[in-house]
């Protein structure tokens, strides 16, 4: 008995280039002015900046009961 | 029925049509979606792009035929609609006829419950994703592979924070009451392309 065919076809992964669109021609596609794909840049570029800036205050030593440096610390 | 516009000529290769709940609490998945499709290199499109009126249906039709890939989360909305299952509808017949000009795919918070609701799928893989933008993350990255550099989830997520993180102020300055309007989605488009690109150091 012939085996029996799936209802639709089992999903690959989808290959793509991971190019992205130049900026201008993707705010053009979407109907975003220049103005306001110049605010955006900025916006972003500020978030990163700041989201940068948290991770390297998390990624420092905390200081507190032992915020001592291991030098005064022992 | 006669048949309604011209088929366009090749599809978009980096265009996605997605089809959600336009749903509050769907905000964060939607901005996962919207992040995830943007940092594979990929152009997010929606039917809430689209302007209302009698050819709408026409639109949407060929919006999806414009759009090389589709992906479906058939997530119940809170109130009962009936516009996803017809979309995917019309995405399937798109993809029947034409298999090398539409792939679609089904992402869903658990693959059982697309089988209950939607049995005719059995047999196709659904891409769960827990309801959590990770997951959403994580799945989009397992259906999406690039040529040469895949962006790993650190990254992804990072993208998503910023995106997120932005939404406040778009929607400020859009004057928009809910995040579903046409304008904040293209904002949030180029927003997340714009993340994308400085995440991954491409200028």
């Amino acid at each position: 008995m012939p085996k029996r065919q799936p209802t639709l076809p089992k999903r690959q992964p989808i290959v793509v280039s991971g190019k992205f669109m130049p900026s201008a021609e993707l705010a053009q596609m979407l109907g975003i002015s220049p103005r306001r794909a110049k605010e955006l840049d900025r916006m972003m570029e500020e978030i990163h900046r700041q989201e940068d800036l948290r991770l390297a205050k998390k990624r420092a030593p905390r200081k507190g009961q032992n915020g001592r440096s291991r030098a005064s610390a022992r | 029925m006669a048949a309604a516009g011209p088929v366009p000529a090749e599809p978009q290769p980096g265009a996605v049509f997605l089809n959600f709940p336009y749903d509050r609490q769907f905000v964060p998945l939607y901005v996962a979606y919207i992040t995830g499709v943007c940092s594979f290199g990929l152009v997010p499109r929606v039917a809430l792009e689209l302007p209302g009126g009698e050819r709408r249906l026409d639109r949407i039709v060929e919006l999806i035929l414009s759009c090389r890939y589709s992906f479906h989360d058939l997530r119940r909305p809170q109130t009962p609609r009936m516009n996803m299952p017809f979309e995917l509808g019309l995405t399937v017949m798109a993809s029947y006829y034409n298999p090398k000009r539409h792939t679609w795919c089904i992402f869903e918070k658990d693959y059982r419950r697309v089988l209950k609701s939607l049995g005719d799928l059995a047999g196709s893989d659904v891409y769960s994703h827990g309801g959590r933008p990770i997951g959403v993350l994580r799945q989009i990255a397992n259906a999406l592979v690039v040529e040469d550099r895949q962006p790993d989830m650190r990254r992804l997520l990072a993208i998503y924070r910023e995106v997120k993180t932005a939404l406040p102020s778009i929607l400020k300055n859009r004057g928009a009451k809910s995040c579903y309007e046409a304008a904040v989605f293209r904002d949030l488009v180029y927003a997340a392309q714009k993340a994308a690109t400085v995440q991954m150091g491409i200028s």
